[in-house]
């Protein structure tokens, strides 16, 4: 009877664990370098993997950088070499953060609510410190998030050139549903 | 020594030529700037396999599967394992039925409509182009990626 009791424990702290981080492999990341002489550096890429722990407030992101999907082949194979983000080497940009004020969300209840998130981001072979907010919808015991946020490419190696047709600062938009 | 044209005749040569020039470097960059990708429905898939049959490439050699498949047109035949939104399209997941390891689908635009209908448990024939392979820290597993799908067949 004990052994069939702690059993039972055992898989409902299990369970319980699991529901607590949600994930996606279809979280959407878009990235915007337009410029006003040049509006095709811009792409967006829908098989992001993403992790939300909501009894930690930890969030995850891991976006495969060669599944960018542009407009332009040019662009895109730019994009992919040696000398922008190589992603033969690099494949992945990474988030991994935690929400500071997990008291601004309740998880239990519908509404949307905007939280403080901080965390590194790392794209090729540099990481930095990355502050931003992001809005989460609770609805139905379904959780999705948003966020939107600017980085500077030359913080991460990457070289924009003088011609002017490459924002440094880039406008990233992250959005994912979790279940 | 006397060159074979008058100056007028070269000076008139050396200006068309500019001209000519300039011609085809402006036609060379409008074609690259305004270029768009192909609808892959059109494309010929250089490599037409299994989903598993895939999945268990780059499990088992997975520099060798990259180097062969990343970047190009790929047809694949599987069982759909789930669908997943993104957005306002769906992504299509095939996965290995012996490990974490999956393959996922993100349909270029004009595919939006055709994706509506299908479910998991679907027999599915997808033409896309292959990303290649990335290792998940966050699901322990490895997915191989695919953009600008198109929905060949439905069985």
């Amino acid at each position: 009877m004990k052994q069939i009791f702690f059993a039972a424990a055992f898989v409902f702290a299990a369970v319980t664990a699991t529901a607590q981080s949600k994930t996606t492999t279809s979280a959407i990341v878009s990235f915007d370098a337009t410029t006003p002489i040049d509006a095709l550096p811009k792409a967006e890429n829908k098989t992001v993997v993403g992790m939300m722990d909501t009894k930690t407030g930890q969030v995850g992101f891991e976006a495969a950088v060669n599944n960018f999907a542009f407009s332009n082949p040019t662009i895109q194979q730019h994009f992919n070499e040696e000398r922008w983000l190589n992603s033969a080497k690099f494949p992945l940009f990474t988030f991994q953060g935690k929400i500071t004020d997990l008291s601004k969300v309740n998880f239990k209840k519908d509404g949307s609510y905007t939280v403080p998130v901080e965390g590194t981001m790392t794209i090729k072979d540099k990481t930095n410190q990355l502050s931003t907010t992001a809005t989460i919808v609770v609805s139905k015991g379904s959780i999705s998030s948003s966020s939107s946020f600017s980085i500077k490419l030359s913080d991460y190696g990457i070289d924009v050139g003088t011609k002017g047709k490459i924002a440094n600062e880039t406008k990233i938009t992250v959005s994912s549903d979790f279940k | 020594m006397k060159l074979p044209f008058t100056k007028k005749i070269r000076v008139r040569l050396f200006f068309s030529l500019l001209v000519l020039g300039l011609g085809i470097g402006g036609g060379i960059a409008y074609y690259l700037i305004t270029e768009k990708f192909e609808d892959t429905k059109q494309v010929k898939a250089a490599y037409s396999l299994s989903a598993l049959n895939l999945l268990r490439a780059f499990h088992e050699n997975d520099s060798l599967a990259n180097t062969t498949y990343r970047d190009r047109i790929i047809e694949l035949k599987g069982r759909i394992s789930s669908i997943e939104w993104a957005d306002t399209s769906a992504n299509i997941k095939i996965q290995a039925p012996d490990s974490g390891d999956y393959l996922i689908f993100d349909f270029q635009a004009g595919d939006a409509n055709n994706t509506r209908s299908l479910k998991a448990g679907d027999s599915v024939s997808i033409r896309a182009s292959c990303s290649g392979s990335v290792f998940s820290r966050i699901l322990n597993s490895r997915s191989v990626q695919f953009k600008r799908a198109t929905l060949i067949q439905q069985f």
